[in-house]
């Protein structure tokens, strides 16, 4: 059963991560990277990780994709197709490093002698999660420090954004004003009828 | 008999009569709106197939099957013949966790009436609900046209902030019951009072939640007749606008079934014991089952209620409501529980 659900879930990511590398038209490419995150959400929970596949699902394939999906959408369409070549040299290059770094670490595991772990049964994790974050010897600090990151790293791009956005929304609202004066009237005596 | 061909058996049975129930209740209930919002303007309503009226979904259905399907010639072909099944697939997931009632007794054997009893149910239900807003923002951009456009631009950006409240207010049930499962939430509120009454603010978050979520009046921005034609299913027609409909309103009854769950203490009849129930066998889990879809019927027919009572908010102000009153009560929520539930003596 738990193969049968492997193989979905993993041609869900490949096959979606696929997708979002070479399809042309980057809306496309979000939706197949909602795909690709969702596969890998699955992947987790064969893996026994029920809280990590479904924290997955509500923050990346739902929250951040969404808003990723926002921005794309609003963006202009006719950006250009990213070059297929550029890609497939990166892949080239990335791929046999992370494999090398994944043989190594096998190797380096396999001389300490542990064997690979088997498959736990499927048990809730969630209350252990909450151990490791809440005990007096847990994760909370390393946790808090990383928001903090985060935080900075969103002040500092709103910074870096806020020139450009100030700039067009100034033009923006006295194009509206301008607008708004010029119907006036129109608008405000205009029937408001209801469909029924 | 075997046990693995008994739960396989059990388990499908469940699985076709919820959803089947969700899907009726949905049809039923485009009916009461149509009937309900008639009776509050002075009007009659569909009233002439079947008993007053209550052959009309049936008449509906058949209507949307033999219309022609129009594909306009400007749509992205696959994600737009891909947005209505998104849309309902997720609402009809999501009733997998939800728990209908008392274990019942099937020779011998406990059957609990929810489909998969999960550990993380709770979150199980917001992963799956929130993957929803990609049905309306696909059908918004797969028509490639304006109106769908905004219609699923605001959607998402709608959905994304009250999802965030969503979460927040049910944080406060979770610190006292200590569990994610709903079977706990449930347990927890029959021993003593409904989460409705000892989580008040959480409670009106959610219902205001729940309406945003499924784009009812007054949030209905994302398909404001007024301003956007029909919003992101504009370019529909036939049977695929028919299930952008059918995902609404099961949608609609899952957040139904929740409120009753999480807040209004499930299947528990008030002045009941579980004992009191349990002892009454199956008939006492059929009892729970009524008591159960009596609460959710009441909250549709609020759902109803309001759409017909309360005008559209702006897309600002709605926006406003979430950001800056919604998230700021629920956190107040989640730090008022907390100082409730410290034991005393410990600050």
């Amino acid at each position: 059963m738990y193969d049968f659900m492997f193989v979905i879930f993993a041609t869900f990511a490949l096959v979606g991560g696929l997708l979002m590398v070479f399809h042309p038209s980057i809306v496309h490419s979000a939706f197949a990277l909602v795909a690709s995150l969702f596969g890998v959400a699955g992947l987790y929970w064969t893996l026994g990780a029920d809280f990590l596949g479904v924290t997955q699902v509500v923050l990346y394939v739902s929250g951040v994709t969404v808003l990723l999906l926002f921005a794309v959408m609003l963006s202009d369409k006719t950006l250009g197709a990213v070059s297929i070549l550029r890609c497939a040299a990166m892949g080239l290059v990335i791929g046999p490093l992370a494999m090398a770094l994944m043989v190594t670490y096998r190797a380096i595991d396999g001389m300490v002698g542990t064997e690979g772990a088997a498959l736990p049964d499927p048990a809730p994790t969630t209350p252990a999660i909450g151990d490791l974050l809440l005990q007096p010897e847990g994760y909370l600090v390393p946790f808090e420090v990383a928001s903090v990151l985060l935080l900075i790293v969103l002040v500092g791009a709103v910074t870096l954004a806020r020139p450009m956005a100030d700039r067009q929304v100034s033009r923006k609202t006295i194009a509206d004003r301008a607008d708004a004066e010029a119907r006036g009237d129109e608008g405000a005596s205009a029937p408001q009828g209801e469909g029924a | 008999m075997n046990e693995t061909v008994f739960y396989f058996a059990t388990t499908l049975g469940k699985i076709v009569v919820f959803t089947h129930l969700a899907l009726i209740l949905a049809a039923l209930m485009v009916l009461g709106e149509r009937r309900i919002s008639a009776v509050m303007q002075s009007r009659l309503g569909p009233n002439r197939v079947g008993y007053g009226g209550l052959l009309q979904p049936i008449a509906d259905a058949l209507k949307f099957f033999f219309k022609e399907d129009v594909v306009p010639g400007q749509v992205e072909k696959v994600l737009y013949i891909l947005a209505p099944a998104i849309t309902v697939i997720p609402a009809l997931l999501t009733i997998a966790v939800i728990p209908f009632g008392p274990a019942l007794t099937i020779f011998g054997t406990e059957v609990p009436l929810v489909i998969a009893d999960l550990d993380i149910g709770i979150l199980f239900v917001f992963a799956i609900a929130s993957l929803g807003v990609y049905g309306v923002v696909l059908a918004g951009w797969a028509s490639n046209s304006r109106y769908p456009l905004l219609g699923g631009v605001r959607s998402s950006a709608q959905m994304i902030s009250y999802e965030l409240v969503l979460g927040l207010s049910v944080i406060g049930i979770f610190m006292s019951t200590g569990s994610l499962r709903l079977l706990d939430v449930v347990a927890a509120q029959q021993d003593g009072v409904w989460f409705a009454f000892s989580q008040p603010l959480g409670f009106l978050l959610f219902v205001i939640c729940a309406f945003a979520e499924t784009n009812r009046l007054p949030f209905d921005t994302p398909e404001a007749e007024t301003e956007l034609v029909a919003g992101y299913h504009t370019e529909y027609s036939s049977m695929k606008f028919a299930m952008f409909f059918m995902g609404e309103y099961t949608a609609m009854f899952v957040f139904a079934a929740l409120i009753s769950t999480l807040f209004l203490g499930g299947w528990d009849i008030p002045f009941v014991t579980a004992e009191q129930l349990a002892a009454w066998g199956n008939w006492g889990s059929l009892l729970g089952f009524v008591s159960f879809f009596t609460k959710c019927l009441c909250f549709m027919f609020f759902y109803i209620w309001v759409r017909w009572t309360i005008p559209r908010f702006r897309f600002d102000q709605t926006m406003a409501l979430g950001w800056k009153v919604g998230i700021p009560a629920g956190v107040a929520n989640i730090v008022a529980t907390a100082f409730i539930l410290l034991p005393p003596g410990t600050l």
